[in-house]
């Protein structure tokens, strides 16, 4: 039996998706009962990103990343170079032990009383623990770690990680989008874990709710004609670079693929997807506005060509659009994104983007600059999603409008399994097709008792409910 | 023969001064241990350090972090 | 001690460019708050250097690790006068949502100091302090240092050559970034 949550007076949270109308109540963005209940039932749970191995390369390197609405100190270990993650949170009474963005340590002293932590997170010391007038010696040290995640993988270079000791292996619970993942995590000639990190991570608030953003900006293909309207009528190219209204050189060879929005209704994962149908890799298409950066992504995809010459392409990565990991990470090639809750109208936007380690200082330049002017609060790209997405939550939030509900019937009904990706709907690409499948494993989420009701954990289990 | 430089702790620069103690450094601790800093985490508050005498005698040759205000004197 | 006829005239001299700066960096200030972008365009130099780093959270001492480098990280702006024109054509279409409409902008620049005269260039350090007022209640405030060369120029006095920003914020707090500081 699974437990009924209790969202607002008498209501069950299922009673607040309308799988036959295609809609979702807006309490779901507003109530801050129903946000207290996701930060335990999801975030709790699943698998979050926590950074990038080359953001810490040496020992003692550590950097403070999130999940959820708390701290995380990932550090790689002085004696075994092992990454960890600990919480940021001192066993003695709270305080939180790091207060830098990075750094290199030897110990994490706790300001407060002088707990202290080595990189592995065991507690190696506290002021006055020798005391005769204090501890005299009897702080069973061992016992009082760091709370240390209960499971931590190092994929291909990017870092994850679940507070979930019953939750399944990070590949199970990426299912099938586990080769798109590793796609967009090799450098650009397809070699795996290639990548450079650009640090640090770039942040910004938001106030609206994590789900605006988190589970619709993949994909969402029907707001960029009207949302990014401002980009594209002042020239500024939306893909890589602004081409300040020089013409691209449009001159690849036709390449059969098709494009959809897939969802995967029991994982929560979807956004856009590419069907290859031959193997190899698409001819190269110039779309850098730097100078002599193109010449370098040319030959690069030369060589990965050969490399995958009899294989046919994954469905994501170079050139094949993005998509969104469950709870609200979006990932494309070389790029993370993803959004921390903080509380129910708030929301923290992470970016981390990086490039093959090998490659010349002007393409990092060029890649630098081109992430620098497109994301976040100062991108001429994002900076249009950041309007809509914020005003989004104070015309949801009132007595009148949170009685009303969200449309997400578009393409609903119409989307197909196929066998290129098992288990995963696949719909025009201009479909809500994934944002549906966000919200099936959302509720299964919410409504689990424990990851033996979720799948994989629960082979059976059938998540999708439109 | 000059006697070894003792390093002072107190006062307003002895939280800066132990911050920075060098590897090398002699400690003595309140509690009559004495050995040798092998690193300095620079948080002002812990200097480790590898004993050569310690009131618990299983510690002699081992490695701890010791409090600041359990250093009785730091020397050259 | 201004002692000697040379030392009077350089302090004058002094005293008069920083004046003549000081007009300079209002009016681009002026510009701005008055959505004459295309204006304060007109006062950049084509090979203009815009730059505004990170800063983090450092452990006392670790100071090189504050600001994040020009070359390697991850910046809030580091570009030139290309990209800056382009943002200016997006705030000109209308429809560029976080600015319509409109933003109430006030710039306010203050602390001037002159820093070094080398040639045609000189060395300015300013404050700025800009205010947001937007819609019904969005405020934001933008308070930082700049570190700039200018040029001499004879068209407009001086052209902006490059620019340092030192913002005061960690995690950028405001939605968006949408003017030019
Ligand atoms: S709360 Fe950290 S030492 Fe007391
Ligand atoms: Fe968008």
């Amino acid at each position: 039996m699974v437990a009924i949550i209790r969202a607002r007076g008498d209501r069950s949270i299922r009673d607040y998706i309308d799988p036959e109308r295609g809609t979702v109540s807006r309490e779901l963005y507003v109530n801050p009962d129903i946000f207290e209940q996701e930060m335990e039932q999801i975030f709790q749970r699943c698998w979050l990103f926590l950074g990038h191995e080359s953001q810490i390369p040496n020992p003692g390197d550590f950097v403070i990343s999130r999940m959820g609405t708390e701290e995380v100190i990932v550090v790689r270990d002085r004696k075994d170079n092992q990454i960890r993650a600990f919480l940021n949170s001192c066993r003695h009474r709270g305080m939180k032990v790091v207060r830098y963005d990075q750094g290199n340590s030897l110990i994490f002293t706790c300001p407060f009383h002088a707990w202290t932590y080595d990189t592995t997170g065991r507690l190696v010391g506290a002021g006055f623990q020798h005391s005769p007038e204090a501890y005299c010696g009897t702080l069973p040290k061992e016992e009082w770690g760091l709370a240390e995640v209960a499971q931590f993988k190092n994929f291909y270079g990017s870092l994850w990680a679940t507070w979930d000791p019953k939750a399944p292996s990070f590949e199970d619970y990426l299912g099938p989008f586990a080769e798109s993942l590793r796609h967009c995590l090799q450098s650009s000639d397809g070699v795996d874990a290639g990548l450079d990190m650009f640090t640090p991570f770039q942040r910004h608030r938001l106030p609206t709710n994590w789900k605006v953003p988190g589970f619709t900006s993949v994909t969402d293909l029907t707001h960029t004609a009207m949302t990014h309207r401002s980009a594209s009528a002042a020239k500024l190219h939306q893909d890589r670079g602004s081409k300040g209204g020089r013409d691209r050189t449009r001159n690849a060879a036709p390449f059969p693929m098709n494009k959809y929005a897939i969802g995967d209704h029991n994982l929560g994962h979807g956004g856009m997807c590419t069907l290859y149908h031959q193997p190899g890799v698409p001819e190269y298409e110039e779309e850098w506005y730097e100078e002599g950066v193109d010449d370098y992504f040319r030959e690069a995809t030369a060589r990965k060509s050969k490399l995958l010459a009899d294989k046919i392409m994954a469905p994501h990565g170079w050139g094949g659009g993005h998509f969104a990991i469950f709870p609200s990470v979006m990932v494309d090639s070389w790029r993370l994104r993803w959004w921390q809750p903080h509380s129910v109208g708030v929301v923290e936007r992470w970016t981390l983007s990086g490039i093959d380690k090998t490659a010349p200082k002007h393409v990092r330049d060029g890649v630098r600059h081109y992430s620098e002017r497109f994301n976040g609060p100062v991108g001429f790209f994002e900076s249009d999603d950041m309007e809509n997405w914020n005003y989004v939550f104070p015309a949801s939030q009132g007595a009148r409008a949170r009685k009303l509900d969200y449309f997400f019937a578009n393409g609903k009904g119409l989307g197909k399994y196929n066998d290129r990706l098992p288990g995963v709907v696949f719909n025009g690409s201009y479909t809500e097709e994934a944002q549906r499948a966000r919200f099936s494993r959302w509720l299964a989420f919410m409504e689990a008792n424990s990851w033996d009701d979720l799948y994989p954990v629960n082979k059976s289990a059938d998540h999708r409910i439109w | 023969m000059t006697e070894p430089k003792k390093y002072v702790l107190s006062g307003p620069n002895g939280a800066d001064t132990f911050r920075n103690l060098p590897e090398g450094t002699k400690i003595a601790t309140i509690y009559g241990g004495a050995g040798e800093i092998t690193a300095n985490p620079g948080d002002g508050a812990y200097v480790l350090v590898r004993f050569t005498e310690h009131e618990n005698a299983a510690l002699v040759g081992q490695e701890e972090y010791v409090f600041f205000n359990e250093v009785r004197e730091a020397t050259e | 001690m201004v002692d000697t006829p040379n030392a009077a005239r350089q302090a004058l001299e002094d005293v008069v460019l920083k004046h003549e700066l000081e007009q300079f960096l209002y009016l681009e200030a002026r510009l701005l708050d008055e959505r004459r972008h295309e204006e304060w365009l007109d006062l950049l130099a084509d090979d203009l250097h815009y730059w505004m780093p990170m800063r983090r959270n450092i452990k006392f001492g670790d100071w090189d690790l504050e600001f994040t480098s020009m070359d390697e990280e991850i910046n809030w702006f580091d570009e030139g006068k290309d990209i800056l024109a382009g943002r200016i054509r997006q705030l000109k279409t209308g429809v560029h949502w976080p600015e319509e409409p409109v933003s109430r902008f006030e710039h306010i620049v203050s602390n001037v100091e002159l820093v070094s005269v080398d040639g045609d260039e000189i060395r300015v350090n300013s404050k700025f302090f800009c205010y947001q007022n937007r819609l019904q209640d969005e405020v934001n405030q933008f308070v930082g240092r700049r570190e700039d060369l200018v040029r001499r120029d004879p068209d407009t006095g001086f052209k902006l050559v490059f620019r340092k920003l030192i913002l005061a914020q960690n995690v950028m707090l405001p939605k968006v970034l949408n003017t030019f500081l």
